[in-house]
């Protein structure tokens, strides 16, 4: 593994700025160290007003892909499919999350617009977590052997304070990232089955079967209090196994009398991913972000959405992407 | 309480044994069909090996606690029910649904009592959130989703990698344990399961599967999931893990079996957590000696293990058809306790 430094200097970085996430993902590369941070934002949006303040901000895309040198489309936008494939029109790399668009003729849509020109479709997945990334590369290195069964939990509070979500949103922003980062540990999947609340707070479970043999357990929840997102890794291998839980991040804990027991983590789960993000993509290292495993993994994810809606699984072709 | 122990083949025999005696009961003796393993066991623990079952069971005893590989239970449950004596039975009930619907059946037809060990009932993290379900401390309970992986069992009991004895691998032995559970908190009928399986890990030691994946669907629209796998290796410093979280309208819960951790670095193994607390196999044999002593249900029945059993053989079938299987209705929830 390429060493992550430890800010992200020079790069300026554009973000679609059309929820109350675009708040926290500006806040992010700002603490990550990038050259600037441009909004894309609807002044009509009460919300990009917000995030707005003390920061760049231009409502044409033209003028506002001129301004950075990688784009974040990981907030949801009924434009953002046409900002990225403009993004990729002037080569600049983007960071797409998976909530991006609703059908499989629209990803592949964008997949396109990034592969044929050469730009870099960076996957806004887990796989920038840096101990993330690491589990991967041990299991790339053989430290496991074989990959048996994995574990992935994703947990956290709705992404609007005070409401539930709703489980297909869900599964595209919460569990897609997670869906990801098992196909990249261990392999294309074959098959998937989700269960998934239909009513109280989004919840979901799902079961992967993978073309090597392993098989997957994922949850995503927005049905806990806290905003943090709380991330569960275990890997067992036929030499090993792998756990992670982000719950020991805390470098300080602070027993306040006034506002009680306070955790302060290093980064934020944001952060952490913008800076990996970075490093990977200023080391030149696009593979694990490929138009085409983006598109795989919206696939996987679209597939989950399906299952959620009937009993059985969704069976998978190994591949039903165009490769270059 | 005069006891005696069918088949020691399973290692918890021997935590039984021990709690017997703290709780004070008297062991009889103990009866095993390897008259050899028996009698080396009986020797090891000091009691009295009998070699033939019916001869023990023609001690006056109070009660038996079967620990056979687990095709045989149904045998020796049968002639302690013949017998009058009431029964602690090890899980999973039986290695096909057959056995485990004869078990409770001929229990129920003797009049004994029929308890089946799941002692992670007992735990008190366990009730407590069972009561916080119960209570509406969630709202309305929409779903489950649990982990109860371990060391495969490769020293202790072999038989345990053999389809014949055990009825299958990780999922017979260990989906049973939170499948009991989730029955218990969500208290409406399971419906149906999906799983998947493997056997890569000790795939030259092991001809059944060592890991396994599971989710599940209750008659009420709750749904759950379960990670019974043998994932844990060797080395690892507990047996394995239990572990769950509920969710609900109004919060969520998770407990997790194996916290807090007393941990021991050096010596062998190089690292372990230490058991601590309150027994949960003591806890489980208190209350069997108390219903046969009372001569009343035991807070975990026949019925119970059937229902999970139920479940986990569901599962091998989900597995081997690669589609959602239906669990069968066995018993009526609302029915209240019973053999």
């Amino acid at each position: 593994m390429t060493p992550a430094p430890s800010t992200v200097p020079g790069v300026r970085v554009g973000v679609l700025a059309t929820g109350a996430a675009a708040a926290a993902h500006a806040a992010a590369w700002e603490s990550a160290g990038a050259g600037g941070v441009v909004l894309l934002a609807d002044f009509a949006n009460r919300t990009a007003e917000v995030v707005g303040v003390g920061r760049e901000a231009t409502a044409h895309v033209a003028a506002f892909l001129e301004r950075v040198d990688l784009v974040d489309a990981r907030t949801r936008s009924k434009d953002a499919a046409a900002v990225v494939t403009a993004a990729a029109a002037a080569g600049r790399p983007s960071l797409c999350g998976w909530g991006l668009v609703e059908t499989m003729e629209e990803a592949q849509a964008v997949a396109d617009a990034f592969a044929d020109r050469g730009v870099p479709l960076l996957a806004a997945g887990l796989r920038w977590v840096p101990a993330l990334a690491a589990a991967w590369a041990a299991v790339a290195e053989g430290r496991i052997g074989q990959p048996a069964v994995l574990r992935l939990s994703l947990r956290s509070s709705p992404p609007v304070p005070g409401g539930t979500g709703k489980a297909p949103s869900l599964i595209a922003e919460q569990m897609n990232p997670a869906l990801d980062f098992m196909r990249w540990v261990a392999g294309p999947v074959t098959s998937v089955q989700t269960v998934a609340t239909n009513e109280g707070p989004a919840f979901a479970l799902a079961v992967l079967e993978h073309g090597g043999g392993a098989i997957s357990h994922v949850e995503a929840s927005w049905a806990d209090s806290s905003p943090q997102l709380r991330t569960e890794l275990e890997i067992a291998g036929s030499k090993g196994l792998l756990t992670f839980c982000s719950d020991g991040d805390e470098l300080v804990r602070w027993q306040s009398r006034r506002a009680g027991p306070l955790a302060i983590s290093a980064h934020g789960t944001l952060e952490v991913a913008a800076l990996g993000s970075l490093a990977n993509w200023a080391g030149g290292s696009h593979d694990a972000g490929s138009p085409w495993q983006w598109l795989d993994s919206f696939r996987l994810g679209l597939a989950a959405r399906q299952s959620a809606a009937q009993p059985g699984p969704i069976r998978l072709a190994a591949s039903a992407v165009r490769r270059p | 309480m005069r006891i005696g122990l069918l088949g020691i083949a399973h290692p918890h025999a021997i935590n039984y044994l021990t709690n017997l005696r703290v709780a004070g009961a008297d062991i009889v003796g103990i009866h095993d069909r390897d008259a050899e393993r028996g009698l080396r066991w009986a020797g090891e623990h000091s009691v009295a090996f009998v070699p033939e079952a019916e001869r023990l069971l023609a001690e006056r005893l109070d009660g038996v606690v079967v620990c056979s590989e687990t095709v045989y239970h149904v045998e020796l449950v049968r002639e302690a029910a013949a017998a009058g004596v009431g029964i602690l039975c090890e899980k999973p009930l039986g290695v096909r649904l057959a056995d485990s619907q004869e078990i409770v059946e001929v229990c129920s037809r003797a009049g004994v009592t029929l308890m089946t060990a799941f002692p992670m009932r007992f735990h008190p993290a366990v009730k407590r959130v069972r009561d916080i379900i119960a209570t509406g401390g969630l709202g309305t309970l929409r779903a489950l989703t649990g982990n109860n992986q371990g060391i495969i069992p490769l020293q202790q009991g072999a038989w345990f990698l053999d389809p014949a004895l055990a009825g299958g691998g990780a999922i017979m032995d260990h989906v049973v344990h939170l499948a009991d559970i989730f029955c218990w908190a969500v208290s409406s009928p399971p419906e149906a399961v999906y799983a998947v399986a493997n056997r890569i890990l000790y795939a030259d030691e092991a001809a059944v599967e060592t890991c396994g994946l599971m989710t599940m669907t209750f008659a009420n629209g709750v749904f759950a999931s379960i990670d019974c796998s043998w994932s844990r290796p060797v080395t690892y410093p507990t047996w394995g893990e239990a572990a769950f979280s509920a969710v609900g309208d109004a919060g969520t819960v998770d407990v997790d079996l194996t916290q807090p951790r007393l941990a021991q670095y050096g010596g062998e193994p190089a690292v372990s957590w230490l058991a601590h607390g309150a027994s949960i196999n003591q806890a489980m044999i208190d209350e069997f000696l108390m219903a046969l002593q009372e001569r009343r249900a035991p807070a975990v029945t026949g019925r119970d293990g059937a229902i999970a059993t139920a479940i986990a053989v569901a599962a091998k079938e989900s597995v081997a058809r690669r589609e959602v299987v239906a669990v069968p209705a066995l018993f009526d929830l609302s029915e209240g306790a019973a053999s």
